[in-house]
């Protein structure tokens, strides 16, 4: 029902704001929930003591001198088309305020709560997104650790779509008709709602809001009717198409974002879970980074081989790293803390360069060696490439004044990573 | 290369991770002088010829019995088994008839469900619990899940108090739990029961002293009724997150038990959930009739685990607020001295003093007169809840004007040592500006006060030292030797290295903190004879202070973690030191 009402508020978009023409279009951010291990995906430190990786070693990737985690063997073969950081670092271990940070770029506080990167995203592209779905979508359990949307209104709340993309039907909250309804019968529902809707009827004669709010429910009713919701149906998708995402939700997630991707949608977030792994963490790890590696890198090969990857900007990450040393004691048992002082992302497409490494970790994965990364760095780097000023003041309805992020760091944003002219050749 | 990635992973989880014994409860974890007692061990990798491994030898074991795991099964088996069970209780004692095999399909094995008959009732409580309630993947915490029963016996010989069990095999050495022999008689809370038994309850406890045990499950609470009488005042201690001050993998990151006193008509009368820092509560009440008064006992969020359990101590009397026995090293001044004494003079800080003094009542600062001279250095620092006291301290220092030349609430710490959630005592490390009498002002910091609030304030020259803690109390060697890390708490600006030595134990050859680090790995090597039994053993630090060598020993203590996040060296009574049994190599097949 909220997600009805995400479309209505959408619908009712007045205030639209500009968005520069840049390379990317939509921003795909996986969001590996609970903090993924910097050293069983892109930091592996094969020549560290087994305390720290366990035996597990690097392999080399389609660069040469890059090597990742031997857990991620498609995306080594995918390696041109991401670049690495290594150097992520902030102060904060705790799942919240951590969340907080990577998804504004500031740690609580003041009063306000500021909108996640997401939402921001969708208001600056709205004025050029004409779809039918919301402008930022999430698949498909929101993070819940705070308002995606901050101080910003309704309006840029996210349409999350809830259900399984690996399910026979993905069932979308508020999209997919409840139940498997036929559409004469989910007309017929529609009927009788407006029968009973006589206040509004009666009153949108003489009420311009009350009209604004009808007409959102007429568009909402078309999403659900229309073609809109065939993005989401991935039974349209070759059956060899879905084995290469993997048959898992993850995975089809990662198909799902291509479709939205298509289908113009500026800002889709994929909220990976179960990766806050204290106890049994190798045994995840082996799960997680499977599912993860087989969908990543069908998801960045399909979307170079549709022409979509320059337009499309793609980011992985959590709140935070893992604890190098590893916890053998009970009731750990092999199990990886919260790390915030050393942990990596990648990035690809939409204006950042492939086949990059930037920062560098010492040899545990324990402490910056080199480039410190601050949140507010990636995040600004992000908006940058979307055309959006992150020094910028954030339009909101409340009247506060303030830049969309906090000033860069001293060691700044991700420059060398910027597809330019010269390195697009 | 699919599948030599997998195996390579495989491989390398397997080699590294190697399970090391660990206690995890003792339920109850006390028993009457005199009697006898069935203690649930709930722990992890107990394996094989376990066997305890006591602080008094005077306790006996009698028996230590490995409780097996319980396989899932399929419903018919299941069926089976409740009906089995539902005999026994009937008084039957033939199991009943087997179904035929071709409707066994899926049953699986246990050796205790092949005897029910045989097995004495807190066995039978067990598998029943199994049978009975549903698992829970989601709380299912493996490190606590592997169970023993120990039959133990008091002698009367054996003094009341507090001891330390750890277990032992072949396989290593386990950390400790705490253990009490009382003299009171002992209350246990029902054992399990089956839904077609009537629910078993506890007679109400009339004498005085008493003491009741239990451990909380999800969602429970506990309830024992007690016969009081009117004008008495009595007071239930509850130790339960004493028994186990920090939790990992839970939040908050200890059992957080609450006491609620009811009287017949179900009206409150009385409530506790703390003693003033104590996270375990002390009700302390008097009845004003004569009657029957139900105690709950409960987790504050209504969590439960294996591990939160309890004892309550009821005694006649108000007792009074106890501090805790800590086991952390505190420095002793050279001289002593009450507050009023200290009071009454100035003092200089040529040498050391403690003052010992109170903050009795709400809003006091207690003040004390200093001779300092100009570039002088002076520390003031306060002990109170490294003594428990509820004091949350605040120093300032004035000059002879009056104005502040420094002030401190909570002393900067890098190591949380003790069970103490809050490191709240100040410390101030002054270089004097100018030649006068200055005026050292101690309060709490949320003004309050009474007679409970005790603190020693030390004031002395800066005294560089260190004192130096192992991150486990115990070592389980292999044959490739093993490593543990020390960390080292410094003093007074002490910044030198610290030097580690094991007389009675082999270790490796980097053996020192470097100076401004606080922690250093040190290899234990696998003896050249392999003992049977856990040794205590004995590293001691060296270091040099101003052109002297001081040798202090180091303090055993098991590195803890709290609620996901924060580490807590707690200190332990040994370091055990046990190479393990090696594996036996397989034998050689003769050539053909």
């Amino acid at each position: 029902m909220k997600n009805f009402f995400t479309i209505l508020s959408f619908f009712t978009l007045t205030s639209i704001l500009h968005a520069a023409n840049t390379p990317a279009k939509s921003v795909i951010e996986i969001w590996v929930w609970g903090g993924p291990s910097q050293l069983e995906t892109f930091d592996p430190k094969p020549l560290a003591d087994k305390a720290y990786n366990n035996g597990l070693n690097a392999i080399p990737t389609v660069i040469p001198d890059i090597e990742i985690s031997e857990m991620l063997p498609k995306l080594a073969q995918q390696a041109d088309k991401f670049s690495i950081i290594r150097s992520l670092t902030h102060t904060q271990n705790g799942h919240e305020i951590a969340t907080y940070l990577m998804q504004t770029g500031r740690e609580p506080g003041g009063g306000k709560v500021f909108p996640a990167i997401g939402a921001v995203i969708a208001m600056f592209k709205s004025k050029d997104y004409h779809g039918d779905i919301p402008p930022y979508v999430i698949l498909t359990v929101p993070k819940g650790r705070f308002s995606e949307i901050g101080f910003l209104s309704e309006q840029f709340s996210p349409l999350v779509t809830g259900g399984n993309p690996n399910a026979t039907t993905f069932t979308v909250d508020g999209i997919t008709p409840p139940g498997g309804l036929s559409p004469k019968a989910l007309e017929a529902r529609f009927a009788l709602a407006d029968s009973l809707d006589t206040f509004g009827s009666k009153a949108q004669d003489h009420l311009q809001a009350l009209h604004a709010f009808d007409q959102a429910g007429i568009d909402a009713k078309k999403i659900m009717s229309g073609d809109a919701a065939k993005v989401f149906d991935l039974s349209l998708e070759t059956p060899e198409m879905r084995d290469r995402y993997g048959r898992n939700s993850f995975g089809q997630s990662c198909l799902a974002a291509r479709r939205l991707v298509e289908a113009g949608v500026p800002y889709i977030t994929l909220n990976a879970q179960g990766w806050d792994s204290h106890k049994k963490h190798f045994e995840t790890m082996k799960q997680k980074t499977a599912e993860m590696d087989q969908g990543v890198a069908a998801l960045l090969e399909d979307l170079k081989n549709k022409g979509l990857l320059d337009t499309t900007l793609v980011w992985w990450t959590g709140e935070f790293g893992r604890t190098p040393k590893i916890s053998w004691d009970p009731p750990w048992n092999g199990g990886r803390g919260h790390y915030a002082k050393c942990f990596s992302a990648m990035v690809a497409g939409g204006g950042f360069q492939g086949g990059k490494v930037v920062g560098e970790s010492d040899e545990t994965a324990s402490f910056v060696v080199s480039r410190p990364v601050a949140p507010q760095d990636l995040l600004g780097s992000i908006y940058e490439l979307c055309g959006i000023d992150p020094d910028g003041l954030l339009p909101n309805h409340i009247g506060f004044e303030t830049p969309i992020l906090p000033p860069e760091s001293t060691a700044g944003r991700l420059r060398e990573l910027y597809r330019t002219e010269e390195t697009t050749k | 290369m699919k599948n030599f990635l997998l195996y390579s992973v495989l491989f390398a989880t397997s080699t590294a991770f190697a399970v090391e014994p660990y206690l995890g409860y003792l339920y109850p974890a006390g028993m009457k002088k005199g009697s006898k007692t069935q203690v649930i061990v709930g722990g992890q990798a107990l394996w094989g010829n376990v066997k305890p491994l006591l602080s008094d030898p005077g306790i006996k074991v009698l028996s230590v019995t490995s409780v097996p795991n319980f396989p899932n099964t399929v419903e018919t088996q299941r069926r089976y088994l409740k009906k089995y069970l539902e005999n026994i209780e009937a008084g039957k004692t033939n199991a009943p008839p087997l179904p035929e095999e071709n409707k066994r399909e899926g049953w699986r094995n246990n050796p205790w469900w092949e005897k029910m008959d045989t097995l004495d009732p807190l066995a039978l409580s067990l598998l029943a619990k199994d049978l009975y309630v549903r698992r829970n993947a989601l709380q299912a915490t493996p490190s606590i899940q592997q169970l023993l029963i120990v039959e133990l016996e008091i002698p009367d010989s054996v003094e009341t108090g507090e001891y330390s069990i750890r277990f032992f095999s072949g396989n290593g050495v386990s950390n400790s739990k705490r253990f009490f022999v009382d003299d009171a008689s002992h209350t246990q809370e029902p054992l399990f029961s089956p839904p077609f038994t009537a629910k078993k309850e506890t007679a109400a406890v009339d004498t005085f002293p008493a003491v009741l045990d239990g451990q909380i499950m999800p969602g429970e609470t506990d309830r024992f009724v007690f016969r009081l009488s009117a004008g008495q005042p009595y007071t239930f201690s509850l130790c339960g997150r004493e028994l186990q001050p920090f939790i990992g993998d839970a939040v908050p990151g200890h059992f957080q038990a609450v006491l609620r006193l009811v009287d017949a008509s179900g009206e409150e009368t009385a409530f506790a959930d703390d003693d003033y820092n104590q996270i375990d509560p002390v009700l302390r009440f008097t009845p004003q009739n004569d009657g029957d008064y139900t105690l709950e006992i409960r987790d504050n969020l209504f969590r439960g685990r294996a591990d939160f359990v309890y004892r309550v101590v009821v005694t006649p009397g108000s007792k009074p607020y106890t501090p805790r026995q800590s086991l952390i090293p505190l420095p002793e001044a050279t001289r002593r001295m009450t507050e009023d004494d200290a009071r009454t003079q100035i003092l200089d800080a040529k040498t050391s003093v403690d003052i010992f003094g109170v903050i009795s009542e709400k809003g006091k600062t207690a003040k004390f007169q200093v001779q300092a001279v100009k570039e002088q250095e002076i520390v003031f620092d306060v002990f109170a809840r490294r003594l428990d006291s509820p004091l949350d301290s605040r120093l300032c220092l004035r000059g002879p004007d009056g104005t502040v030349v420094a002030e401190n609430d909570d002393a900067e710490v890098e190591l949380n040592i003790g069970p103490f959630v809050h490191n709240a005592d100040s410390y101030l490390r002054v270089k004097i500006p100018a030649d006068g009498i200055y005026s050292i002002e101690l309060s709490d910091r949320i003004h309050g006060g009474d007679e409970n609030y005790q603190y020693r304030l030390q004031i002395r020259p800066p005294t560089p030292d260190c004192t130096v803690y192992s991150a486990k109390s115990t070592l389980n060697i292999p044959e490739a030797g093993t490593s543990l890390t020390f960390y080292v708490a410094r003093t007074d600006g002490f910044d030198g290295a610290v030097t580690l030595r094991c007389d009675d134990w082999p270790i490796g050859e980097t053996n020192a903190i470097p100076a401004k680090q606080n922690s250093v790995t040190i290899l234990f090597n696998y003896p050249q004879k392999r003992d049977y039994m856990p040794r205590a053993i004995h590293p001691v630090a060296e270091f040099n202070v101003n052109g002297r060598v001081i040798t202090k020993a180091v303090v055993p203590a098991d590195e803890i973690m709290q609620a996901f996040a924060y580490q807590h060296l707690l200190p332990a009574d040994n370091l055990y030191a046990l190479g393990i049994r090696p594996k036996q190599k397989p034998k050689q097949q003769p050539k053909k």
